[in-house]
């Protein structure tokens, strides 16, 4: 059915998949954390290589060198300064003031719930991306007195949403440009992706609800998930006709700013009825008074402030944006190739960086300046920069393995033709049912990158084949991929390890992903039979 | 700094260690640098794993390490 370079036999299939049961099974079954599951499964992963899929040694060589810096310059740029900027905010004592300043703003600790989980997460994720949403806001929660488990669930589901349109609609570019939609094709897939995508805001504003108090919470919370739902979900699904660039920053602003009116309203000026217990028990919260006093909510903020004006400044104007992206690392890989002829081409700049216009070092002088006014408030007690950075590189080092090891192993598997063998086998197998299974093509896709446009970049040009040769709907079919990969986004490895890294939570990676597991495939299930209506 | 996390760093400093024997090995086609990096490189991706399965096998009741 599909013209391919590696064989598509069962055989192949398997031995691809065994890599990925492997790796869940020993992050969620065995609870292992996510550098030593990663670890032992990239060597899995390098024996499937060499022995079923022809790997020479020159290429599994270089395959590696593509995965360390791709781990470096695109997660752990990240992580790196979000620890720090959090580490940063806790010597402060900052985190008592900012609940207090929350309280203020709603009272109804469920909204409180919804502004970082899913208000100013999808918010960030409209501006910068790169993981940033899941680093700073899963912190933030703990902060203002959610559990560290749900802290990074409830930021891993409420930002991925903005996946397609957000970062200056960088994924969803990515899926044009490997499509060659004409302008009439993309107008209509831009319009299922924003259908899915609202689909998939909705899905994300009920788990919230859902994961504070069950039924109970969705009751009190459905007005505000119906208002924000229609801003940022609606927002997109409008947007997409008018403007890719700047839907994803102006869906999520709008869905942001409304949260601050609904904790005017009648529905939530006052504390939430509903049971919870994803909040560590007020007794147990430190407080300390005197910094409560001195410190009001702004001041608390201000790193998070330096780090908005800079990200905004920066990323949202053109020519200072241009001006500063003409700096690049990156680094010249030639051409790889397995003995099966599953070519990779060569890359002049592969993984190129731009430090000087990237979400990291917007979190890096955020934490530094952070620090810098913290301490000239007095709010830093000698030894602090100390305690900071021994607290951060005890958080980095664990963080570090466990990003080069999934990574390097994503990596291989994209180039050794493991991937594609997977999207091509189930796109064999499954024939007209295929729509069903386009989403689930695109979490794989995510999964396996840790990116939205990764895996549009990997899958794109699959889905619109395999569409054409099923005569199915292809702009359906495409939406559902970049759809898919954003709900992908909620069980990727290395997202789910940038929240667990940054609240101290570094090896219960399975806690989380049991959870965002039954999210992102049940997404993908109703999105899958929404696809099978329209294609 | 736990005694873990100190293996860790050493593992990781094993992994960037090894990228540029890869990368010179990967591009001359010198199968030795290649080798090498390998090697090098699958000594520190061990030593997460041996980490946490021998840690696994260690008596519940044992002394505390004396990390400062």
């Amino acid at each position: 059915m599909l013209d391919f370079a590696v064989p598509i036999t069962m055989g192949n299939w398997i031995l691809a998949f065994i890599p990925i049961v492997i790796l869940l099974a020993l992050l969620v079954g065995f609870r292992w954390g996510a550098a030593e599951a990663g670890a032992l499964t990239w060597f899995i992963v390098v024996l499937v290589a060499v022995f079923a899929y022809k790997t020479p040694l020159n290429t599994l060589a270089l395959e590696t060198v593509k995965g360390v810096w791709s781990a470096v310059f695109s997660i752990l740029v990240v992580v790196w300064p979000a620890i720090l900027i959090y580490e940063v905010t806790n010597e402060a004592g900052a985190f008592e003031p900012f609940r207090k300043g929350m309280e203020r703003v709603t009272p109804n600790r469920l909204l409180q719930i919804m502004a970082f989980a899913w208000g100013f997460a999808g918010f960030l994720q409209g501006v910068t991306g790169f993981g940033v949403p899941v680093a700073i806001c899963a912190p933030l929660l703990v902060g203002i007195g959610v559990r560290p488990l749900q802290a990074v669930i409830l930021a891993l589901v409420g930002h991925a949403w903005n996946n397609t349109f957000g970062t200056i609609a960088v994924a969803w570019l990515a899926l044009k440009d490997v499509t060659q939609l004409s302008g009439a094709e993309a107008a209509v897939t831009a319009l299922y992706s924003g259908a899915f995508i609202w689909m998939f805001n909705i899905v994300a504003g009920l788990t919230i609800c859902w994961i504070y108090g069950k039924a109970k919470a969705i009751k009190e919370g459905l007005p505000a998930v119906v208002i924000i739902s229609l801003l940022q979900g609606g927002g997109t699904l409008v947007l997409s006709q008018w403007n890719d660039v700047v839907n994803g920053f102006i869906a999520g602003t709008m869905g942001f700013l409304i949260i601050f009116v609904l904790g005017r309203t009648n529905w939530y000026n006052k504390p939430s009825s509903v049971k919870t217990d994803i909040f560590i028990d007020d007794d147990q919260i430190t407080s300390d008074a005197a910094t409560e006093d001195k410190m009001g909510f702004h001041l608390a903020f201000s790193p998070y402030y330096i780090l908005l004006t800079l990200t905004l400044g920066i990323l949202l104007i053109a020519p200072i944006k241009n001006a500063l992206s003409v700096w690049k690392w990156s680094i010249p890989i030639p051409e790889t190739a397995t003995g099966y002829g599953f070519v990779n081409p060569e890359a002049a700049a592969y993984g190129a960086f731009t430090p000087l216009a990237h979400g990291a070092t917007f979190l890096l002088a955020s934490a530094l300046i952070g620090y810098l006014i913290y301490n000239s408030k007095g709010f830093i007690e000698p030894g602090g920069m100390g305690r900071i950075m021994a607290r951060t590189i005890e958080k980095c080092i664990p963080a570090t393995i466990a990003m080069v090891s999934l990574t390097a192993l994503s990596v291989l598997m994209r180039d050794t033709g493991q991937a594609a063998v997977l999207a091509y086998g189930v796109g064999t197998a499954t024939g007209g049912f295929y729509a069903f299974m386009a989403p689930f093509v695109g979490i794989l896709g995510a999964f396996m990158t840790g990116s939205n446009t990764a895996a549009n970049i990997l899958f794109g040009s699959f889905q619109q084949t395999a569409a054409q040769v099923i005569g199915s709907n292809e702009a359906a079919i495409l939406a559902a991929q970049t759809a898919g990969a954003a709900a992908g986004n909620t069980i990727a490895p290395g997202n789910v390890l940038l929240g667990t890294t940054t609240v101290g939570l570094l090896g219960k990676e399975g806690d989380v992903l049991r959870v965002t597991m039954v999210v992102a495939l049940g997404l993908a299930a109703v999105i899958g039979i929404a696809v099978m209506f329209v294609a | 700094m736990s005694k873990k996390i100190k293996t860790l760093i050493f593992a990781a400093a094993l992994c960037f260690a090894a990228t540029p024997f890869l990368y010179i090995g990967g591009q001359s086609e010198g199968s030795g640098l290649s080798i090498l990096g390998l090697a090098i490189f699958c000594v520190g991706m061990a030593i997460a794993p041996i980490l946490q399965m021998t840690a696994g096998k260690e008596p519940e009741d044992a002394p505390p390490t004396a990390d400062k």
